[in-house]
């Protein structure tokens, strides 16, 4: 028989001394950096293709999305109401760039201040906007902000920034994986980031339309202060909001008019 | 967006580092009690050698009193972190060191435990070591358990005194 002598080992070859918490922050900004790097750069193509996208792919993919709205039956009032916008959306029309779009308006009957767009031209509007608006101007300052984001192409951007960020992700690790959700939260914050900006942008391009249009800037003010006073909600969540904090928004509207000089008719009251 | 979509962005972080420390402090554990025991049994060895090598003739295997099939079984699981790590090196690639630590002390204690079942036995002869994943599904989405069985076998001996 073979002779036995017991001896320990020492050290452990099977396990690498590495720090598995250096290996995290490493892995997790290689890859983090990675995926930002093609989502700027996606970004910044679709920002180009999406100016040459013609009206009419425009309109079809209104037309889809017409179909997940609620079409309600409608009032006396809610026609009326329509018909104002109308008639607004006629004194825009001479400033308004892009002559290819066709617009619809729609009311819906809820109790939420909202107005929204989306592509083809369709402009959806709550009728709470109404009640609590005091002039035509606040409604003509809603209006044009969402003209503000046909004019950029805007929805066509965002749609196309969220699909090239779905296609990355999905191609690269699955579609249910745990990382992709990470990174997606991770980059959500970009993707925020980029909307805030596009909102800004809209409500200046308002600003500008509202001047040319209406020949004051009136009810700019008068909404946003109303939106940022029933606002409760903490600067802090706005991190993470498709549009800014209303308080800033407030105060920048401030600041560009008086940096272009646009007329205000009560300028006291503010 | 309110204070419930913070929540789902900030869990994953909280639940990486919770899992980091309740994982560190678990392996430290159990490295402990290996290492222990380990030494407890340095007098039983587990040999990969056949039987016919070490009892060559008629004379040695007189000397055996007592063959029986031992076994030890252990059933690991991944922690979130150890899981979160290695989801991330899945898209470089290489060596899964995060994983490694936890199959090292799966087989050191599935060997531990066969040992266990033959305390007085002389040696542990042809042992063999298998793994096999269990609940694979859905394991590398996060959802399903990820957990792997090493089960490690062989012929303990005892010797005539």
């Amino acid at each position: 028989m073979i002779e036995y002598t017991p001896k320990e080992l020492e050290g452990n070859v099977n396990v690498s001394s590495i720090s598995p918490v250096k290996d995290f922050f490493v892995l997790l900004a290689g890859l983090f950096g990675l995926i930002l790097f093609i989502y700027i750069l996606l970004g910044i193509l679709v920002d180009i293709v999406a100016g040459y996208i013609p009206a009419k792919f425009e309109n079809s993919l209104g037309n889809l999305y017409k179909a997940s709205i609620v079409h309600q039956k409608q009032s006396l009032e809610i026609q009326q109401e329509e018909l104002k916008i109308q008639k607004i959306l006629q004194k825009f029309e001479p400033h308004f760039a892009r002559k290819d779009l066709k617009f619809t308006v729609q009311v819906i009957d809820e109790k939420t201040v909202n107005a929204f767009a989306y592509p083809g031209g369709h402009i959806v509007v709550y009728s709470q906007l109404f009640n609590q608006s005091k002039s035509e101007n606040e409604i003509a300052f809603v209006l044009a902000h969402e003209l503000g984001h046909y004019a950029g192409h805007d929805h066509l951007r965002a749609a196309g920034r969220g699909l090239v960020f779905v296609l990355a992700s999905v191609v690269l690790f699955g579609s249910d994986s745990q990382i992709s959700q990470f990174i997606s939260e991770l980059l959500s914050v970009t993707h925020m980031k980029f909307s805030q900006k596009q909102e800004l942008k809209a409500d200046y391009y308002a600003l500008d339309l509202l001047q040319k249009a209406y020949g004051n800037v009136d009810g700019a003010v008068e909404f946003m202060s109303q939106m940022s006073d029933a606002d409760n909600n903490d600067q802090f969540t706005y991190f993470f909001a498709t549009h800014p904090y209303p308080k800033t928004r407030l105060q920048l509207l401030k600041n560009k008019i008086q940096d272009k000089g646009y007329s205000q008719s009560n300028p006291s009251q503010k | 967006m309110d204070y419930g979509d913070l929540i789902q962005i900030f869990l994953p972080i909280v639940l990486v580092i919770v899992a980091y420390f309740t994982g560190t402090k678990v392996e430290a554990e159990h490295y402990k009690s290996i290492i222990e025991r380990e030494k407890r049994f340095l007098n039983l060895p587990a040999l990969t050698m056949e039987f016919k090598s070490l009892f060559k003739d008629a004379e040695s295997i007189q000397q055996i009193e007592r063959a029986e099939l031992v076994d030890g079984s252990v059933v690991i699981s991944v922690d979130y972190f150890k899981h979160f790590v290695a989801s991330l090196k899945n898209f470089f690639g290489g060596a899964l060191n995060s994983y490694e630590s936890l199959l090292d002390r799966a087989r050191r204690e599935a060997i531990l435990r066969m040992k266990e079942k033959a305390p007085n036995s002389d040696m542990i002869i042809n042992l063999k070591l298998e793994t096999s994943s269990i609940g694979k599904e859905g394991g590398s989405s996060g959802k399903g358990v990820l957990t792997v069985e090493v089960l490690a076998y062989g012929t303990a001996i005892s010797l005539k005194k």
